[in-house]
């Protein structure tokens, strides 16, 4: 299990510090051994990135790349406060601080949310904050 | 492989031959602390920036400040060019012999924490004194002092950065580095010695009066920004400050040069923030081992750490909010700005952009390649947008990453600006001296003043400014080391 490349934007290099610890994982290798998507998370009013998974392999793309199957919009303040646990996906979501393209792609969608906000709350929750 | 600096003969043996120099030096410094072999000299003739190099004769490390005396009594006499040098952190060629002569460097022996006066909240230093030492010293014996630390390594000296006015983490709320001295004690050019500030009043030296540089003539400033040129100071008096216990932290994230000015003008004077400092995009990522970063077309221009601190969280608590007010307002006419915790955003993004904020720390990326030079300046922050602007233009135009630092000073009374480049000494050195030359112009051009001026940005600033001023400069310059030995050829002298 591999990041194939060296992101070369601040996002990319996020999502590849927040994935990279999980690649030895046997749990997460077998989440993602067959997977083949591609996903576009995007920061309102910033721009998007693509994480594309292919049975192993991942690579991390700078902006939208066509024929994406899911696409994750939030702003940057949901993306920091499901980070710091003050929010879940699901409740921001609901709330209309995430959109979701391509919802009807619903195993899509909750197999990114088991990958990325373990991830993410990993990354900032047992962590120094100040 | 290096080749060794050449090295030139001079005429500045004329009055004594240079073995007995080396014998008088032997006699003053011991024979382990002086020395004339080129091995030695060598690191002392050049630095990491464009500047020229030049070897110096010999070099001398005292421990006693009668030491740097009777090396000042005898150069004097016998006309010998004095150089001081601490840990050569400086990046402006400031201590690269000019004209040959001695090497005083002061960084290896004078390394002593003289006193913290607590309740008057300042230290004494000897010059060698690094900024981890004092860090640690504090910490583990004055819990309740801080000092402001730099983006400089942790083995650059604290003294050498409030002489060239540097700056800290603490800046936005107490000024450059220069303004925290309360006094200092200097060898003159014929050895006498002498200290400034408060601490005048007593005839002899005492630990409890170095609390003030007024309300006397402030001869500090005869050697603030001096470069060495008017007297080797032995020890520096700086302020502390109380440790508040209430800290935080955020990450802005900007769209816009217009638009980063106005955060950093706008913030500096809420008086909330200890610290707001800018770096492009390539600066911040250089630090996840990006090579040569470049930002692309849909990344924000610039990312600022601001800190926030209070006696009291409910202190902290009312400041942040201020912060936030502020932010949001600037952000109705600037949407494309962003404010985040900066620990939730670094544990996102990696350890390595905690190095930004948990100072001193070596920003290791800085010193990639063997070259790292800089135009650093003191500028007006209703400029910062156009400064930011026309230097990313001339960045582009010579392909090069923009690697620019900004800091607001003093509540927004002034910025500092620096456009930095890290380069290949070998290969790129000449298209180097040319952007800097051209950030200079355009920096001359909207009011900013260099600091740690190496020789060729002293000329440049000669040609444009008040000449009163320097006809004044050259009658203190003569009056202080009338015989040219102090550091010679800096600022034209």
């Amino acid at each position: 299990m591999t990041i194939a490349n060296e992101p070369q934007d601040l996002l990319g290099l996020a999502v590849n510090s927040l994935l990279t610890p999980y690649l030895k994982e046997k749990k997460f290798q077998n989440k993602i051994r067959n997977w083949k998507r591609k996903i576009v998370i995007e920061i309102k009013n910033m721009y998007p990135i693509s994480v594309i998974f292919n049975k192993g392999i991942i690579k991390i793309e700078y902006d939208e790349i066509p024929k994406y199957d899911l696409k994750i919009i939030l702003s940057l303040k949901a993306f920091t406060e499901i980070a710091e646990g003050k929010s879940g996906m699901i409740s921001a979501f609901l709330k209309g601080e995430i959109k979701i393209k391509k919802l009807y792609r619903i195993f899509t969608v909750l197999k990114f949310k088991n990958i990325f906000i373990p991830a993410l709350k990993n990354a900032v929750m047992n962590k120094e904050t100040n | 492989m290096k080749i060794l600096t050449k090295v030139i003969e001079r005429n500045i043996y004329e009055k004594i031959e240079k073995e007995k120099v080396y014998e008088k030096l032997v006699k003053i410094f011991g024979t382990h602390y002086v020395s004339d072999k080129p091995h030695d000299l060598f690191p002392y003739s050049y630095d990491s920036t464009e500047s020229e190099p030049g070897m110096p004769d010999f070099v001398v490390i005292p421990q006693e400040v009668e030491q740097i005396q009777n090396l000042m009594k005898f150069c004097n006499e016998y006309l010998i060019p004095v150089v001081p040098y601490i840990t050569g952190n400086n990046v402006g060629g400031l201590t690269i012999p000019q004209e040959g002569g001695i090497i005083c460097d002061l960084g290896k022996k004078m390394k002593k924490i003289i006193k913290v006066h607590e309740s008057l909240m300042y230290v004494i230093l000897e010059p060698g004194v690094t900024f981890g030492q004092l860090k640690k010293y504090l910490d583990e014996h004055h819990p309740t002092l801080k000092y402001g630390y730099t983006y400089a390594p942790p083995y650059a000296s604290v003294v050498g950065n409030v002489l060239l006015s540097g700056l800290s983490n603490l800046s936005c709320s107490y000024g450059g580095m220069a303004d925290w001295i309360n006094g200092l004690e200097v060898v003159l050019n014929d050895g006498n010695l002498v200290r400034t500030g408060s601490s005048f009043i007593s005839k002899e030296f005492k630990e409890d009066n170095w609390f003030s540089r007024y309300p006397i003539p402030d001869l500090t400033g005869l050697f603030i920004c001096w470069q060495g040129m008017t007297g080797i100071v032995s020890k520096a008096a700086v302020q502390l400050w109380p440790k508040k216990q209430y800290n935080t932290a955020f990450v802005a994230i900007i769209y816009g040069h217009e638009a980063c000015a106005e955060v950093v003008r706008e913030l500096g004077r809420t008086e909330c923030c200890e610290d707001i400092s800018v770096v492009s995009q390539e600066y911040a990522k250089m630090q996840f081992g990006l090579k040569k970063p470049k930002k692309l077309p849909k990344e924000p221009d610039y990312a600022l750490i601001i800190s926030v601190s209070g006696q009291t969280k409910e202190i902290l608590d009312a400041k942040v909010n201020y912060v936030k007010n502020v932010f949001n307002n600037i952000k109705e006419l600037h949407p494309k700005i962003f404010l985040a915790d900066f620990f939730t955003f670094t544990n996102i993004l990696g350890e390595k952009f905690k190095d930004f904020y948990d100072l001193p720390s070596v920003l290791t990326a800085l010193y990639e390649y063997d070259g790292l030079t800089w135009v650093g300046s003191y500028a007006n922050p209703d400029n910062l947008g156009p400064l930011l602007e026309k230097t990313h233009l001339l960045y582009e135009e010579y392909e090069m990453g923009p690697i620019v630092f900004a800091k607001s000073m003093k509540a927004g009374h002034y910025c500092v600006f620096r456009p930095i480049v890290r380069y290949l000494k070998n290969s790129e050195e000449e298209k180097v001296k040319e952007l800097q030359e051209k950030f200079l112009e355009v920096m001359l051009e909207y009011d900013c003043v260099p600091y740690k001026t190496p020789i060729w940005m002293a000329q440049k600033i000669r040609e444009r400014c008040d000449p009163d001023w320097v006809k004044l400069f050259e009658r203190i310059k003569k009056a202080m080391d009338p015989k040219k030995i102090l550091n010679p050829g800096r600022w034209g002298t």
